[in-house]
């Protein structure tokens, strides 16, 4: 097994064609390690949620290759896609994560049902409990605060045991309090349960909560920054122009 | 899935409410259709002269072409008469108890103050066919000389004689006086009754050796062994309610029509359901793409995303089919109602309803539902992933290609086709009008979003003077997509309405101009019931007369080849004297009117005939003819492409009478002299076109079939206008938010309300314009359609009302919420 859950080579990212064509990501080779909490970091339109898409499979780069421990994404046709970002892969948005028709517990099941797998009863247990909605399963989207939505949609990312989830800020929508407990659960389910976890964030106190920090400009990537703190993490930022 | 497809109809019971509206309406049309068309076979009236009748024989109205398939038939417009030799043969069928034959010709009643008692139809019969109904004397005695009557007894009361009275009664000829024998009590009211002796019957009915129809009573159900002995006889073997159609021509009739018309009006409604099915589920669809994406996104593939609208759609349509097909029952009612008001269906029609019509109508509208949801999920289920992330869902630019060339190619045949009514001439060249106009709506919708996008470039500098114009006009450029959604069916019943009105008004005008042109007699007696025959004789060696002629209006059927299939079809034909000089102008362009005796015909030039030709039709009454033609004229619209001798005319009618005397020359007194001997007969100058009465039903029903169906596009309409405005809540409260004023939305969508009902009527009117100019050319040598500007005026008034109306009401629902508390709306 490789050491990397997942990995990008030479992945570059061009939007539109002709005079009108922005490059969004330049050639971006990067690793991440199993079992790690990363989080990626730099200004706005710098190519984060670019990134992101390209690394979960939702869009596909131009050129390049992104690799899920041995699976190139890009090889793989539409409806194969599919099924490995379901079964491999958790992501979690910034807002808008839940149906809101369905209950919480249908929400977080969703990717099983699409699967037409059962969910397995204990491990469903524990996450509901991980991320403290005990009591709140029958309960539908629009009756849950913003945190608690997106602890939903955290559960429901690891519900199918993905080997990496992505995050595209997770908290960016939620006050300082709620945010902390989102990024607690995300650190803990890393040290706790051996997740890999790829983050998005414009906060600098939510980029320390990562093991390390990759930093990204102009669509390339701009360093790495290994056990953060928030001070740490802002003068970088800085130093790579205005965020 | 399916779970999962519940939920959500469940949870977003608002956003299905127009899908739900759009099938229920759907099948409920549909489905009355089918109750219409069945009763077009199962419905009737209680039978009256034929009650006692356990079987009716009468000769088989329906004329098949041989080498046609099942739906190539014609409904005779005459009922043809039966040998009488028939009733040995029944009567030898073992379980037959008796044999009655019965014979019906036109008798009418003159009254007290001299004037014929036609208030309703009234006929002579044989005194022994009382016994089918059964009529039995409360009075007096059966008629047993030539000189005696048996009159029902309501018709005695009219007529104010009684037994041993005298009464005049006019059968094909001037009154003459019968005694009044006995008055009988039957049962049922739709028609009068004069009952004669045996002898004078058939002398009176004209043909020794047929009958009108064979009455035969039974013990235990012989009807099949009936049926089978006659299997080649070419009679229909008639039972139960349908006895009413033997016995009332106008029932008869009326199952022709309803079979007919709800075939042609279910087909219509069938195609405009889809439609409206179709757009109304796209744009629900269309507004739940982030809900799809985010699917996408959490790892559902194209083809679950299809599954689950197909199956939403089914969960809905389901539920609106059922609950469509039992309003059909109400709306089938609704519709006989609205029929009998014009006069197509007799007020005491019942109509049947099984569960068949209903079922079939849940299944078209399943199918269609099924059929839209696989075209609004195409789309949809291709959805990026990354569009769950998207703040605005913007709508996607490009339409398909497919649907585009589709849409561009019907263009091109719809225009192309508007060009018939140029070289087809009759009721055929209106209706490919129509048709043409049908095709060219759908095209337009097709590539709808191009034209209107293109369209709205043109107009948006216009109105981007103040603040809300200027949102408005950018709300319709970047949402052309959104705007085509809601002109689409505006246009649509807009385009629908014009071209059915006016190509009807225009065919109407071109008739009439032309029979006021073609018929050039100086005088014209016409009567309530006809005229006898004898009266266009007589008028001819009246002083003055330079010449008369018989006019006979009856119909013929005829039978065309195209390719592997036989087109059959009813048009209106007329009987002619020879001796008819300057009374009418054919525009004959070859032959001769004088050669036109019995036996031989005149065609018009559309038919492609030469003299000495041989034309085969069939006659009113069915039976077929083969006759030499003698002359070739033009005036087709006037006289209908054949012109029979008024002898052959009125032998294959069930009144032997003609409709109309044409006299030239001669003086209006000498012809009132005349006619003073025949009650009823009146002497004019001018005569009406042909079959006004039933051109009128045309045009009444027409208006009732598109008015029916317009009400389902207006629902739609205000449907999709409704939802499309609902679901742009979040982004009204943002414009408030930002600082926009409560009466700038307001305003902004008065703008695009009236852009887009400007741009429907635009639209619609081009659509509709197309076809009529080429009719009007091809029919009445002008560009401009005829007929009442009013109707286009109202159905534009409509539309706009419809639209306006939609657009601002929920427009102001949704900027009732605090624009705080919709910001939060999670979509
Ligand atoms: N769908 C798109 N079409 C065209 N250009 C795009 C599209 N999505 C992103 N871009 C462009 O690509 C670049 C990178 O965008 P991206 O969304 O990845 O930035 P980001 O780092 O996530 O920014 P932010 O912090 O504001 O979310 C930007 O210049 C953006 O304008
Ligand atoms: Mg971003």
């Amino acid at each position: 097994m490789r050491a990397d859950a997942l990995s990008l080579q030479a992945v570059r990212k061009v939007y539109g064609t002709g005079g009108g064509a922005v490059t969004a990501l330049h050639e971006v080779t990067v690793g991440i390690r199993r079992g790690t909490f990363t989080a990626v970091m730099g200004p706005s339109g710098s190519g984060k949620s670019t990134f992101l898409h390209c690394a979960s499979g939702m869009d596909r780069p131009t050129s390049g290759r992104v690799l899920l421990g041995d699976t190139d994404l890009g090889a793989l046709k539409e409806a194969k896609l599919t099924e490995v970002r379901r079964d491999r892969i958790g992501f979690v948005f910034q807002a808008y994560n839940l149906l809101p028709s369905l209950t919480v517990l249908q929400n977080i099941t969703l990717p099983l049902r699409l699967a037409g797998r059962r969910a397995d009863q204990g491990w469903l247990r524990e996450i509901v409990s991980r991320v403290g909605l005990d009591g709140r399963l029958d309960h539908h989207p629009a009756e849950l605060s913003g945190g608690q939505q997106q602890r939903v949609a955290i559960a429901r990312a690891l519900v199918a045991r993905p080997e990496v989830v992505l995050a595209d800020e997770p908290t960016g929508a939620l006050d300082s309090r709620p945010a902390h407990q989102v990024l607690t659960l995300l650190r803990s389910i890393v040290d706790e349960m051996g997740q890999t976890v790829l983050m998005v964030t414009h906060d600098p106190v939510a980029a320390s909560a990562a093991h390390s920090v990759l930093f990204l400009a102009d669509g390339r990537l701009a360093g790495e920054l290994v056990s953060p703190t928030p001070e740490k993490v802002a003068e970088r930022m800085t130093r790579l122009g205005e965020w | 899935m399916l779970t999962l497809a519940w939920q959500t109809v469940k949870a977003r019971t608002s956003g299905f409410i127009g899908a739900f509206v759009a099938i229920l309406c759907g099948t409920a049309l549909v489905a009355a259709c089918g109750i219409l068309m069945e009763s077009g076979f199962r419905g009737g009236v209680p039978t009256q002269r034929y009650a006692a009748a356990d079987v009716v024989v009468t000769g088989d109205r329906t004329v098949r072409p041989p080498g046609g398939d099942v739906l190539a038939f014609e409904h005779a417009a005459e009922q043809p008469a039966i040998p009488a030799a028939l009733a040995t043969r029944i009567a030898a069928v073992p379980g037959v108890k008796g044999v009655v034959p019965e014979r019906t010709f036109p008798a009418v009643v003159v009254g007290p103050d001299g004037q014929a008692v036609v208030d309703k139809p009234s006929f002579g019969h044989n005194w022994e066919s009382a016994v089918l109904a059964p009529f039995t004397l409360t009075q007096g005695r059966a008629p047993a000389a030539d000189d005696e009557v048996v009159l029902d007894s309501g018709l005695a009361a009219r007529a104010g004689t009684q037994v041993g009275g005298e009464v005049k009664v006019m059968t094909r000829s001037a009154p003459v006086s019968y005694r009044v024998s006995g008055v009988a009590e039957g049962r049922g009211d739709r028609q009068a009754s004069v009952f004669f002796s045996s002898a004078k019957a058939s002398e009176l009915a004209g043909r020794p050796d047929q009958v009108s129809a064979i009455g035969v009573l039974t013990t235990g159900d012989v009807t099949d062994r009936i049926e089978d002995m006659l299997a080649d006889d070419h009679v229909t073997v008639s039972t139960g309610a349908d006895r009413s159609a033997a016995e009332f021509d106008d029932v008869s009739q009326t199952k022709a029509i309803l079979a007919l018309i709800a075939g042609s009006f279910g087909g219509y409604a069938v195609l405009v359901a889809i439609f409206v099915v179709a757009s109304t589920l796209a744009l629900t669809v269309e507004q739940r793409r982030r809900e799809f994406a985010l699917l996408r996104a959490v790892g559902a593939t194209p083809r679950q995303i299809r599954t689950m609208i197909g199956l939403e759609t089914l969960v809905v349509s389901l539920a609106a089919g059922v609950l469509g097909s039992l309003l059909s029952i109400a709306v089938s009612h609704g519709l006989r109602s609205a029929f009998a008001a014009i006069g197509v269906v007799p007020h005491d029609f019942a109509l049947s309803i099984s569960p068949i019509p209903l079922l079939a109508a849940l299944l078209i509208g399943l199918a269609a539902a099924r059929v839209a949801a696989w075209s609004a999920a195409r789309r949809p289920s291709s959805i990026k992933p990354v569009e769950a992330l998207g703040e605005a869902a913007i709508q996607r630019r490009d339409l398909g290609r497919v649907r585009l060339t589709i849409g561009w190619v019907l263009l091109a045949i719809g225009a192309a086709a508007t060009t018939l009514p140029l070289f087809l001439r009759g009721q055929l060249g209106a209706a490919m009008s129509v048709m043409a106009a049908l095709v060219l709506i759908i095209g337009l919708t097709l590539v709808g979003p191009r034209i209107v996008g293109g369209a709205v470039r043109l107009i948006v500098p216009m109105f981007s003077g103040s603040v809300s114009g200027y949102l408005a006009a950018a709300n319709v450029t970047k949402n052309s997509r959104r705007l085509a959604a809601a002109v689409t069916p505006l246009m649509l019943a807009i385009g629908f309405a014009v071209v059915n009105f006016y190509s009807q008004t225009t065919f109407t005008a071109a008739v009439h101009q032309e029979t006021v042109k073609s018929i050039t007699a100086d005088h014209v007696i016409t009567g309530p019931a006809g005229v006898p025959a004898e009266v266009a004789e007589a008028a001819r060696t009246l002083p003055g007369v330079t010449a008369a002629t018989s006019l006979v209006r009856t119909q013929v059927i005829t039978a065309s080849k195209t390719g592997d299939s036989v087109d059959v079809n009813r048009g209106p034909a007329n009987g002619l004297d020879a001796r008819a000089g300057n009374t009418v102008d054919l525009g004959i362009t070859s032959g001769r009117l004088e050669d036109l005796t019995a036996g031989t015909v005149a065609v018009s030039d559309a038919l492609g005939k030469k003299v000495g030709d041989t034309a085969e039709f069939w006659f009113a009454d069915g039976q077929p003819a083969r006759l030499r033609v003698v002359a070739t004229y033009e005036h087709d619209l006037a006289f209908g492409d054949h012109v029979l001798s008024a002898a052959d005319a009125r032998a294959h009618t069930t009144a032997g009478t003609d409709s109309a005397v044409l006299v030239e020359a001669g003086t209006t007194a000498a012809l009132q002299n005349l006619i003073s001997r025949y009650p009823g007969l009146t002497v004019t100058e001018r005569i009406t076109a042909q079959d006004q009465g039933d051109q009128r039903t045309q045009f009444l029903l027409n208006l009732v079939a598109v008015g029916v169906i317009l009400g389902y596009v207006a629902i739609s309409v205000s449907n999709t206008l409704v939802m499309s405005t609902a679901a742009r809540r979040r982004e009204f409260a943002l414009l408030r938010l930002v600082g926009t004023g409560r009466r700038q939305v307001v305003r902004m969508m008065r703008v695009e309300a009236l852009i887009t009902v400007g741009l429907a009527a635009a639209l619609g009117t081009t659509v509709a314009a197309l076809p009529l100019t080429l009719l009007a050319i091809g029919f009445t040598g002008t560009p401009l359609p005829t007929g009442p500007i009013w109707v286009y005026l109202g159905v534009l008034a409509g539309a706009a009302l419809l639209g306006v109306v939609s657009i601002a009401v929920s427009t102001r629902l949704s900027l009732r919420a605090k624009p705080v508390d919709t910001i939060g709306i999670r979509e």
